[in-house]
């Protein structure tokens, strides 16, 4: 079987596709890709159905060898992306756009110069088992992706099928278009009742929010002027959501990604909308970042505009491959 | 750990005093289990069907997210709604979650794109109306019929590390706590935290506590926990600071299971009592 070799897996490497959608009531949240957005532009560049693995790597990429003939598209963060070839030539490769590998070739993404999450998608995909119907990594409760865990070097992922994917050249200028969604600093929130008390206005004002170093795939923490909140404490738990905007007692907000706890009790004062939930996977450690507040008529009206811009024959989103499993 | 423990565990338990016996009622663990369903099982206490219709407000909390939130925390109307709207089919849900006094229901962002906006209040409305029959209809109720799930608890010095402080918290002996604590039936409200792990309420009032002023980095996989008025069970070791008051040998989530968590909300749990000796066997797969 062909394989992927990983040959440096840089900081934090995982496997991860659309996620698994239907687990939320059993304490597992849909996961996959931070950027779901890359991961799908990515896939459609090398021929790929929607939703197939590819690798995800967080703010230094990493290196990847390939030992049979594969087309392959890297995406998301702006990085700087290189091939060395079995006899040693290295050149430097545009993302954002598919190239035909030879056999025993390497793939070097480097560190994202914008943005966090770079996505080596390869055509046919990764071998990896579906596991609650899909094959991403939860990190924390060590499942699903390559045996449960972040990459490591001399692992071997399986590719699948024999045919090496196709290169379907994006239209001209994707790149920037992409960029414009995913590297966005300032998103958009649809934002809870005013009834709860918070000073909205001041989360929304043309304030500096500054992503911390203690964010991950399941949230991003914020550091700043803290919120004043209106009481202590936490409120009954209720079921959490990719995008929801957190307040703990410190005021300081979080937001969640794709790998949040399913349920919590601290009050939740908006969510970032469908849109640029992309973007937010993309915010990395240091960078100034804040927020807008526009109605859910906007909201789903922004998701429906990028979906046409990036798939036009597709009428959809990025949305999840399957419905996963309908509990209850 | 294993899971087939769990219906072997049942099988042990010569202390059950529901109405099944109790290979029987292992059998119809497992059959629920396959067909992921709640509600195969009986329920000792038996649940009568909530009266009242309960009050509840339904709004778009984003543009993709409904909240369903109960003015009371009943948990048996939550629980009603939680399974009446999954069941309601509708075709753009994603996920519905219950929480301590609410239902958050997900639906696909792009399927809410292209529709008009008064059909997407009308899809609100029509969860509303799901939620409002749910609460109307005590009838289906006896169709589903909780679960009960015994789950075999060691606690020991080894296991039940915190049982010497609740003790003196509480002021009542180490024997007494652990009695209270076995002697009540625990409703699982909904499942959080980590994959699988379960907010159980009706621990007695005696036992009601903070939880720990500083949690533990990490707590031992299968440790049974308690804080303030509610009981639960971390499934794998995560930090945690919940008190803890024994350990099983149950394995509650299991990703490439078919039906990989253990229990469902609504399902009754009971802790029933063994030795370390048999949490080393059974943790060992040996049982």
């Amino acid at each position: 079987m062909a394989t992927l070799h990983v040959v440096d897996p840089g900081l934090f490497s995982t496997v991860q596709d659309a996620g698994r959608a239907g687990w939320s009531w059993a304490g597992v949240p849909v996961g996959g890709a931070a950027d779901p957005l890359s991961i799908r532009i990515g896939n459609a560049m090398v021929g790929n159905p929607p939703g197939l693995p590819a690798i995800e790597t967080t703010l230094n990429g990493g290196a990847f060898a390939f030992d049979s003939t594969r087309v392959v598209a890297v995406t998301g963060a702006a990085s700087e992306v290189s091939v060395t070839r079995s006899d040693g030539t290295t050149f430097v490769i545009a993302m954002y756009k598919p190239v035909l590998l030879e056999p025993g070739s390497t793939i070097r993404v480097g560190r994202a110069l914008r943005g966090c999450r770079a996505y080596v998608c390869v055509g046919g995909g990764l071998a990896v088992p579906r596991v609650m119907g899909s094959s991403s990594t939860h990190a924390g409760a060590r499942f699903g992706g390559h045996e449960g865990r972040p990459l490591r070097a001399g692992d071997r992922i399986g590719l699948c099928g024999d045919e090496p994917g196709s290169c379907i050249d994006p239209s001209h200028g994707v790149e920037g278009l992409v960029h414009e969604a995913i590297l966005r600093r300032m998103v958009r929130v649809v934002l809870a009742p005013a009834e709860d008390g918070f000073d909205l206005a001041g989360f929304v004002a043309p304030r500096r929010w500054v992503v911390s170093a203690r964010s991950d795939r399941m949230g991003i923490r914020l550091s700043g002027e803290a919120l004043a909140a209106p009481f202590e404490g936490r409120m009954p738990s209720q079921g959490m959501m990719w995008g929801a905007v957190q307040v703990p007692p410190g005021g300081e907000p979080m937001v969640l990604l794709c790998d949040h706890p399913t349920t919590g009790g601290y009050p939740v004062i908006g969510c970032v909308i469908a849109a640029d939930l992309p973007a937010i996977g993309q915010w990395r450690p240091g960078e100034a970042v804040n927020f807008v507040s526009i109605s859910v008529d906007q909201a789903r009206r922004a998701l429906r505009d990028q979906s046409r811009r990036f798939f036009p024959a597709a009428g959809q989103g990025h949305a999840p491959p399957g419905r996963g499993a309908a509990e209850p | 750990m294993s899971r087939t423990h769990a219906v072997t565990l049942i099988q042990d338990e010569s202390a059950t005093d529901d109405c099944l016996n109790p290979g029987r009622l292992a059998r119809l663990v497992r059959l629920a289990r396959l067909a992921r369903r709640p509600g195969v099982g009986a329920n000792p206490g038996g649940w009568t069907p909530a009266v009242s219709g309960g009050l509840f407000t339904t709004r778009w909390i984003s543009e993709r997210h409904v909240l369903v939130r109960f003015d009371d925390a009943d948990e048996r109307s939550i629980l009603r709604a939680w399974r009446a709207v999954g069941a309601a089919g509708f075709a753009e849900l994603l996920e519905a979650v219950p929480g301590h006094d609410s239902v958050l229901l997900a639906f696909e962002a792009h399927r809410l794109g292209p529709m008009r906006e008064s059909d997407v209040n009308n899809l609100c409305r029509r969860v509303m109306q799901v939620v409002r029959d749910a609460m109307d209809d005590p009838i289906g109720e006896p169709s589903l019929p909780p679960r009960l799930v015994h789950i075999p608890t060691c606690s020991c010095v080894l296991c039940a590390i915190d049982l010497p402080e609740v003790s003196v918290l509480t002021g009542l002996s180490q024997e007494r706590v652990m009695t209270l604590f076995r002697d009540s039936m625990y409703v699982v409200r909904y499942i959080g935290f980590s994959p699988g792990f379960p907010y159980l309420s009706g621990l007695c009032g005696n036992l009601h506590l903070p939880r720990l002023a500083q949690p533990r980095p990490s707590v031992p996989p299968g440790s049974v926990a308690i804080a303030a008025d509610q009981a639960g069970i971390y499934p794998t070791s995560t930090p945690g600071g919940w008190r803890l008051v024994g350990r099983t040998p149950v394995s509650l989530f299991e990703a490439s299971s078919a039906s990989p968590c253990l229990l469902v909300p609504g399902d009754v749990v009971r802790f029933t009592p063994i030795d370390h000796d048999r949490f080393e066997m059974l943790a060992r797969g040996d049982a």
